[in-house]
């Protein structure tokens, strides 16, 4: 609000909302988040790391920036939104992730991404264990190290990890792709490598880019599923 | 301490199996002179919205299954006041307005789908993967202490206007029950796999309901899903503790008289409904419903007083949270 008591006006990209979640529970968090317009930007910070489920369902086409970290579960069946967090994420962070973006700085909890249909989940720092798990057509990004089970029971999307695997990589998966750069430890049944083709690595090299990140493109290897569902996955 | 000394203990819970054992056999029961205040006695010919409590619900019985009579079906569903619960993906083709309540069943190891959830009266979130055989508590929690946060998340996703059931399959351990009723749930389903044997359903029956009322859970109600067809099998799991029944079994019978599904069934259904006589669908339903009350009606002391009342808070809690109008006069 300006000196003379009168509020700004809402244009689209200017911040017009600063949310201390401090004082709210989940609930009244999540229902000032769904009154956001549309288009604007947001900052909230805050928000106790206790809280499940914050932003989940959240569909508002907006720039969103969490300072901190956020629980378990949060941006579940999350759409539209162009979302960061600049500390870690908890269990599950972006599950069912649908459409949009979401960018976590720090490090995350296991699941993260876990069936997401759409939409990029990049994790800047180090992932816990299942990250991507039964990924359905969403893309994933993970900078650092992730843990155990990466990508497994994948049915479709792209699964991009930038610092080498725990151990059953891709365990089950049944279609998608991994990108793995660094030491792989050791590959999950059913899952196979398989050259980088020319269209691989321009998606690959989009990706990455997207993500805001930038390395050399033949570091990496690709796996797949030995044996593709019929239904299949992207390729 | 083993099974049997715990069923021992649950006595009270066979007196109520025993007065059931003595009603007499449905084809001979004669209609009883008042059905109670929550019954409207259905009509063939009558027109649709006559509407009936709602100790039984429709699963796993699916469109593919009935062909181009769905939205007949539905409507029948309607008339006698049922539920219908399908997999969540596949609930826009319910037609919203011709059943009562709708129930999205979301299985763990599925990809939510945020625009089911909009049109869902109940979401179902089931802890058996649709992929593996046997159970085991699924990986994507990691631990029991995710449950809470989970169901929370979810009922965030649909702010918070839904209740949310909780399916587990018919014999699990106690300790995976105890946390599952301590998390913030508004029912409880159990499902019994087709060749499960009775004992175990009515264990564990008999045995979630003991848990319940030990965590001051009394009134949290209990979806039923066995492969029991008959009409009084069905009012005993009412009787043992279950607050909402699936009638599958029931109507898979009348889907098994004709092997040319669908349209096999359907054409037989038709060349038998006349001015005279009820397809077996509404014969069924009808039977089902007049047995159920006219048990309440014969045996007014506390354990089926206590059935009604379960009941009555079920459809109560539904009209609360879901604003679903109760179903009876």
């Amino acid at each position: 609000m300006t000196a003379d008591g009168i509020e700004p006006e809402q244009q689209p990209g200017t911040l017009v909302a600063e949310i201390d979640a401090s004082p709210l529970s989940v609930a009244e968090l999540n229902y000032r988040l769904s009154q956001l317009d549309e288009g604007c930007k947001a900052h909230v910070s805050g928000i106790p790391s206790s809280l499940s489920g914050v932003g989940a369902g959240f569909d508002r086409s907006i720039d969103l920036q969490v300072v901190g970290s956020v629980g378990p579960f949060a941006f579940m069946l999350g759409q539209r939104a162009k979302i960061e967090i600049t500390q870690g994420a908890g269990l599950a962070c972006g599950h069912s992730f649908h459409s949009g973006s979401l960018l976590i700085r720090g490090d995350c909890g296991p699941h993260v991404a876990c069936y997401a249909l759409g939409g990029l989940v990049t994790v800047y720092g180090k992932a816990g264990d299942y990250a991507g798990y039964g990924l359905s057509g969403g893309e994933v990004v993970i900078r650092s190290r992730c843990g155990l089970a990466a990508g497994a029971a994948m049915r479709s999307g792209t699964l991009v990890l930038g610092n080498g695997t725990g151990e059953m990589l891709g365990q089950g998966m049944t279609g998608g792709v991994i990108f793995a750069r660094g030491t792989v430890a050791g590959l999950g049944e059913g899952v196979r490598a398989v050259p980088i083709k020319d269209a691989d690595s321009l998606r690959l090299g989009l990706l990455l880019a997207r993500a805001g990140l930038k390395t050399q493109l033949s570091e990496f290897k690709a796996f797949r599923p030995l044996r593709p569902a019929s239904s299949g996955g992207s390729s | 301490m083993s099974i049997l000394d715990e069923i021992v203990l649950l006595a009270p819970e066979f007196r109520v199996l025993e007065a059931l054992d003595s009603l007499e056999p449905l084809d001979s029961l004669a209609p009883p002179s008042s059905m109670g205040p929550h019954a409207i006695e259905p009509s063939p010919n009558s027109e649709p919205a006559r509407q009936l409590p709602l100790p039984f619900v429709l699963r796993e019985t699916s469109q593919e299954q009935v062909g181009t009579r769905w939205n007949e079906l539905c409507g029948l569903l309607k008339s006698y006041g049922l539920a219908i619960q399908c997999p969540a993906a596949q609930l826009q083709g319910v037609p919203g307005n011709s059943v009562p309540i709708r129930m999205a069943k979301q299985s763990i190891d599925e990809s939510f789908l945020a625009g089911e959830f909009q049109s869902a009266d109940i979401i179902v979130l089931s802890l058996r993967s649709v992929r593996l055989d046997s159970w085991a508590f699924p990986p994507e929690l990691g631990s029991e202490a995710n449950l809470p946060h989970w169901i929370e998340a979810v009922r965030q996703a649909c702010r918070a206007t839904k209740p949310i059931a909780i399916e587990l399959p018919m014999g699990v351990d106690t300790k995976t029950l105890e946390k599952v009723v301590a998390a913030p749930i508004d029912i409880l389903s159990l499902v019994a796999d087709s060749n499960m044997p009775d004992e175990i359903i009515v264990e564990s029956l008999v045995r979630a309901r003991s848990i319940l009322r030990s965590h001051s859970q009394s009134d949290l109600p209990i979806q039923v899903q066995s492969r029991h067809s008959q009409p009084d099998h069905l009012i005993k799991l009412l009787g043992l503790g279950g607050s909402v029944v699936a009638i599958d079994g029931v109507l898979n019978e009348l889907w098994a008289e004709s092997p040319d599904l669908p349209r096999g069934f359907l054409s037989k259904v038709e060349s038998r409904v006349n001015e005279k006589s009820e397809c077996p669908i509404h014969r069924k339903i009808r039977l089902l419903n007049q047995a159920f009350f006219s048990a309440i009606d014969l045996r007014c002391s506390s354990p089926l007083e206590n059935l009604g009342q379960r009941l009555r808070a079920l459809s109560d809690r539904a009209e609360k949270i879901a604003q679903i109008p109760f179903l009876g006069s």
